[in-house]
């Protein structure tokens, strides 16, 4: 493991990609962030890769088409999901989001750091609705 | 998202929104997504298309 970091919020901005969507896209590939002070966080703690990690990360995106995107993408069919979030507090607040493999999206947390009390799956699969 | 979202939905954050109708969205989400073709689909050459070479 290098000792650069990257924090996932500047490596987010590079792939032009939202911050949380890029925190679960590096789960994905098996990498965990890790907390550190860098730079840009203004020294507080924040998710960072190494610069390793940072590499294999920009490589994959490569691959997969998002960066200098002359290559088709070859994947491009997916799921959109909409989420009832916390029917119990407000039935109207939903989160809505596509996923190229649902059951990977669903097994992951919704929103970061999110108590387990306020997650009802339901709407993407249960109160007998499917999109 | 955007289409779903432009009536009756505000932005909290990031892709989560407060929405006053939720069955609302999901029938504009049926209209949608109905208009989409298979991803799997190709359009069919015409004749005079070049690629049929």
């Amino acid at each position: 493991m290098s000792d650069e970091f990257i924090s996932l919020k500047q490596l987010a901005d590079e792939l032009e990609m939202d911050r949380s969507h890029a925190r679960r896209y590096v789960l994905r590939l098996g990498v965990t962030p890790h907390k550190r002070r860098t730079p840009d966080s203004q020294n507080q703690l924040t998710l960072a890769v190494d610069i390793n990690e940072a590499e294999l990360i920009r490589t994959k995106r490569r691959e997969e088409g998002f960066i200098g995107s002359t290559k088709p993408i070859a994947k491009e069919a997916g799921t959109f999901y909409v989420i009832h979030l916390i029917p119990e507090l407000d039935p109207r607040r939903l989160k809505l989001g596509f996923a190229d493999d649902l059951n990977s999206r669903l097994a992951q947390p919704v929103l970061p750091r999110q108590p387990p009390w306020s997650l009802d799956l339901g709407l993407a699969k249960g109160h007998g609705r499917e999109l | 998202m955007d289409c779903l979202t432009g009536t009756n939905c505000r932005l909290i954050m990031n892709e989560v929104f407060e929405c006053d109708d939720v069955d609302l969205l999901l029938a504009r989400a049926d209209q949608l997504f109905a208009l989409l073709p298979d991803p799997a689909a190709r359009v069919s050459l015409a004749d005079s298309s070049p690629f049929n070479t």
